[in-house]
């Protein structure tokens, strides 16, 4: 009966109904977007760093382009105690800042990268690019926005007219790598004629525990060269390069979860107007023998029955938008794409029944606790 | 529903009762001492001016107002002081009421809205439905049972409402106004059903009403004056004397 | 027309001032919230498109769009530098080569506990240097010097009126004297300037020389030159991208700078979505909140047309109560945003000032003013259609 009642008051003013479950799902629908880039941004750093592996970056540099350490270093790293394999990269990008169609090219050592990343490509696919010079591995996501097959030849004007043959495709779910060309590093150097510099080296440990120690062991080395380093945990890296760019996004939530606050207020307004305008039916109610609390309840399931609808429409929309909106944005060389995880979803659908609850109780308390014969004098 | 059988039993006893409520700057006390007793298998009836609390003391005799002082004794309970909760569990055996309008929950069908005090009792859903049957027969409503209440008239609702009532079988039947909002054929139907109950099945039932035709089948006239009730109301002069109407023969 | 006292709209809203109250509140942070988004993102792109001159014009190592990755080498810069497009101060050309570095930059106390590695967030702030030589001063004409005085020697630097903005920083921190380090050396803050509207004001100015000793390379990041005229300018990009003895890439500022400002569009985007969802937001909750307000009056209204006042004026003097009640809160939110016109604000790409003006203060009110309508009608349009008797029989 419950079920009934809650489910028939609802439909009464349709549209009423329908209007505040509107407001609540799109407040959902923000409140997950918003949610989702950060899980976006917390599934990159995981991906694409790895916990093993230490950057060499040269230091005092900013930005990819700036840095510049002379190749040799890998064989002076290698020599020191802990350190499994050195792979020096050279970066090629489009744009340092922040911006929606970043193009980047990897520079690797082939028969190294396997140690350091993790990419799902047939052998053969990845045999043909290690033998061939010129040769490229593209990563799924720029593969399918610019439409390239295996075997396409493709030149980037806005990367120095670099040119190379796509011979495999690969997959990086959530990694920032997936966004990026994965050339040889030789011939990279030789198309922009400039041999010699790598952008970094990625570092991988024998054991985990002596980051640091390995890391401050690299800066001391090269502490008198021309080009000094500075040295870290990857996943470090990667979050010290977004930092500004996260500041910018915090800004925007600050600003949408006050939209969200808005919403809570004007939704349970709504509620609460709803209540008071069946005061007398819920002193009938207590006439006809149902007790304070009863009634209260009747209330509550009422309003999270709705709330949480409201969420769930709310989620579904955020899903659809996300998964078919293509998001990517490129910062500083990485690409975040927001990323709806089963977290963010339950966090979402308590959050409208907390919206449901904490909306109603106390106006359905305050409705409720009048002395029934005032309540039936309302109408009157 | 069972045919009450006690005879000459007190079922509702008020002594002395005063009540007093705040209407705008203004204090009304539409009851001043007044005193009333109500045997099982009365029709009784109060007249009176509007506003004259007559209401008041429905909603005394259910529980749902407390005096400001004197006793209020339903059915050998002195229910005065009972707490809320205890006189709502109480009330789903002891009493059917039926107000002038809005009876009904107007999101439910009629067959729901006579089930809805049942489903307040420890019984199986079999007992339930036959309950619900049994009541919508008396009223003669079985052919609109699905029907919501704005599809039904101002009568058939009213009907809808006895049936409700009735339904959970209770000591006793308070109407306040149930012919009010009627057209007079309806108010007969409504009127007839309720002497049915009263002389068929020997249900008590108090009725406030200003429809001089209901009085017909009371066994029992009662006005409120001044905050008491008195028999007749051509009496002015003896009004002013502290006259009970308790003894009064039906 | 309206036949309806003003006095009563103006006496309901008074009669329900509480509910009155929460719906001018609202209404008012969604449009301060608004306001200051519209107002974020127009400072953005004027800072952006203001950095341009209009006779000036970039020019960039071929093959990089971006300053990063551009590298002029001095000898070729010597072959373009006279070119006869290009005005001309005291028998110079007015070429200034540049050299611009992102870097991260490091305040004296932090300098000296400082130790190499990466730890994030303590790399010191990111900030945006330039390498110049005095000619700087008569290419880039929006830039005057406000106190101190040029770098000489030695690594001396001035700063802009937003660097501390955008390094995050207060602005004590970069009072004249003080120092700050970056690319591994020490330099002294000797002047402020001011570079209104532009991108240049967060920027650290230095000689050409130090900052090419610094970071080692003696490359320019690019080459500003001032045409005679605007129209010159156009020739003079045709001229320098069709020599064959040097490969450059060359703009006007003003349309390098405007095609820079469009890349700032995600950023943009982001601001103007903001606003959008808190628009709809704000929308359904005032027609939410109209809705329950005019449904619990339609006995009120029914009455008011048995009385005699015409159906149409009844309604309107509903409609103009909702939009008197959202405007008023537009008001209040939109004074406030006024206040804090030419803000500080920092992103990735530099600081720059918000730009509340009349304008956005103006789409403001108008935002309030149709939600206020908008959020009446639908439940006006509802109830006109209902026939009086229903009305007056309403519970």
């Amino acid at each position: 009966m419950m079920l009934k009642l809650v489910f028939r008051n609802l439909m009464r003013r349709p549209l009423r109904t329908v209007l505040t479950t509107l407001t609540v799902a799109a407040a959902v629908l923000v409140f997950v977007c918003l949610l989702a880039v950060d899980g976006g941004v917390r599934r990159m750093v995981e991906e694409t760093g790895d916990d093993a592996v230490i950057i060499v970056f040269e230091r005092y540099k900013a930005c990819p382009p700036y840095s510049r350490l002379p190749v040799h270093y890998a064989d002076q790293i290698a020599q020191i105690p802990g350190v499994q394999e050195v792979m020096p990269i050279r970066f090629l990008l489009s744009s340092c800042q922040t911006t929606t169609d970043l193009v980047a090219i990897h520079g690797i050592e082939p028969d190294k990268f396997r140690y350091f990343r993790n990419i799902k490509v047939s052998d053969d696919d990845y045999n043909s690019f290690a033998n061939e010079r010129g040769a490229a591995m593209v990563g799924r996501a720029t593969a399918n926005r610019y439409g390239w097959q295996v075997g396409d030849t493709v030149t980037l004007q806005e990367l120095r007219g670099v040119s190379f043959v796509v011979r495999g495709i690969f997959d990086a779910p959530g990694s920032s790598l997936e966004s990026v060309i994965l050339v040889d590093r030789h011939f990279l150097e030789y198309s922009i004629n400039q041999v010699g510099v790598a952008t970094m080296f990625t570092v991988l440990l024998e054991d985990v525990g002596h980051m640091d120690e390995v890391s401050r062991e690299i800066d001391t080395m090269f502490a008198n060269y021309p080009a000094q380093t500075r040295s870290g945990p990857e996943k470090s890296f990667i979050t010290g390069n977004i930092e500004e760019f996260m500041h910018m996004v915090r800004f925007s939530q600050i600003v949408a979860y006050l939209a969200l606050v808005l919403v809570l207020v004007a939704v349970s307004n709504s509620i609460s107007m709803s209540v008071r305008e069946r005061l007398r039916e819920m002193a009938l109610l207590r006439t006809r023998g149902f007790t304070q609390g009863m009634v209260v309840r009747l209330i509550l399931y009422e309003s999270v029955t709705g709330a949480v609808t409201a969420s769930v429409t709310g989620i579904v929309l955020a899903a659809l938008i996300l998964s078919y909106g293509q998001f990517a944005i490129g910062v500083e060389g990485y690409t975040i794409t927001p990323y709806l995880s089963i977290k963010i979803v339950l966090l979402a659908l308590l959050a409208g029944t907390f919206l449901g609850f904490f909306g109603s109780i106390l106006p359905a308390i305050h409705g409720t606790r009048q002395p029934i014969v005032t309540a039936l004098r309302e109408v009157n | 529903m069972t045919v009450d059988q006690t005879e000459n039993k007190t079922v509702i006893h008020i002594e002395s009762v005063r009540k007093t409520y705040r209407k705008g700057d203004v204090d009304v006390t539409p009851l001043n001492h007044a005193n009333l007793t109500v045997q099982t298998g009365e029709f009784l009836v109060l007249m009176g001016p509007s506003g004259s609390g007559k209401s008041t003391l429905l909603n005394l005799i259910a529980g749902i107002d407390k005096p400001n002082s004197g006793q209020v004794i339903v059915d050998n309970q002195n229910i005065t002081q009972w707490p809320e909760t205890r006189l709502t569990v109480w009330r789903r055996r002891a009493i059917g009421y039926i107000f002038q309008q809005f009876n009904l929950m107007p999101v439910l069908t009629a067959y729901e809205n006579v089930e809805l005090p049942l489903l307040l009792l420890p019984i199986t859903r079999q007992k339930r439905r036959q309950l619900v049957g049994t009541a919508l027969e008396l009223v003669g409503l079985s052919d609109r049972a699905d029907h919501y209440p704005r599809q039904l008239s101002g009568g058939q609702e009213q009907r809808v409402a006895i049936a409700q009532a009735i339904a959970t079988d209770p000591k006793m039947i308070l109407a306040d106004e149930p012919t009010g909002a009627l057209d007079s054929e309806s108010a007969a139907t409504v009127l007839d059903l309720l002497r049915q109950l009263n002389q068929r099945f020997g249900k008590t039932i108090v009725m406030v009403t200003h429809d001089h035709q209901a009085a017909r089948f009371s066994t029992r006239i009662l006005h409120l004056e001044k905050g008491r009730f008195v028999d007749t109301p051509e009496a002015p002069l003896k009004a002013l004397s502290s006259v009970d109407a308790a003894e009064a023969t039906p | 027309m309206m036949g309806m006292p003003v006095r009563y709209c103006v006496r309901s809203l008074y009669h329900r001032r509480a509910r009155s109250m929460l719906t001018i509140l609202g209404v008012a942070v969604a449009i301060f919230v608004s306001v200051m988004m519209l107002g974020l993102s127009r400072g953005l792109l004027h800072s952006t498109r203001g950095t341009a001159s209009p006779g000036n014009v970039i020019v960039l190592s071929l093959g990089a769009e971006s300053l990063e990755f551009s590298a002029i080498e001095p000898a070729d810069f010597q072959r373009f530098q006279y070119d006869g497009s290009v005005a001309q101060k005291d028998g110079e050309p007015l070429a200034s080569p540049e050299k611009l570095l992102s870097t991260f930059v490091h305040l004296p106390r932090e300098h000296t506990s400082e130790e190499p590695g990466i730890v994030a967030g303590s790399n010191g702030y990111r900030g945006a240097v330039r390498g110049v030589l005095p000619v700087a001063f008569y290419v880039h004409e929006q830039v005057r010097l406000t106190d101190g005085k040029l770098p000489v020697e030695g690594y001396e630097v001035i700063v802009g009126r937003l660097t501390a903005a955008k390094l995050g920083v207060p602005d004590t921190a970069l009072a004249i004297g003080q120092s700050i380090s970056f690319e591994g050396e020490i330099w002294q803050i000797v002047g402020h300037f001011e570079a209104p509207g532009t991108l240049l004001e967060s920027e650290i100015w230095a000689r050409l020389d130090d900052v090419q000793t610094a970071s080692r390379s003696r490359d320019y990041s690019a080459v500003v030159l001032k045409a005679q005229s605007p129209t010159a300018a156009e020739e003079l990009v045709f001229e320098l991208t069709t020599r064959t003895d040097v490969r450059l890439a060359a703009w006007s500022e003003t349309d390098f700078f405007a095609a820079a400002a469009d890349r700032l569009r995600p950023v943009s985007m982001v601001s103007i979505a903001v606003t959008a969802m808190l628009m709809f937001a704000a929308t359904l909750a005032g027609m939410n909140t109209m809705f329950t307000s005019i449904l619990g009056r339609t006995r009120e209204m029914a009455i008011l047309i048995v009385r005699g006042y015409k159906r149409l004026a009844v309604l309107t003097s509903f409609l103009l109560e909702s939009v008197l009640l959202c405007l008023a809160g537009g008001v209040l939110g939109g004074l406030p945003a006024l206040l804090l016109n030419d803000l500080p604000m920092r992103i990735p790409m530099g600081a720059f000032r918000f730009a509340i003006d009349g304008y956005v203060v103006g789409a403001g009110l108008l935002l309030s003013l149709v939600i206020g309508a908008v959020g009446a009608i639908v439940p006006l349009v509802n109830v006109a259609r209902r026939p009086i008797v229903d009305a007056l029989r309403s519970e």
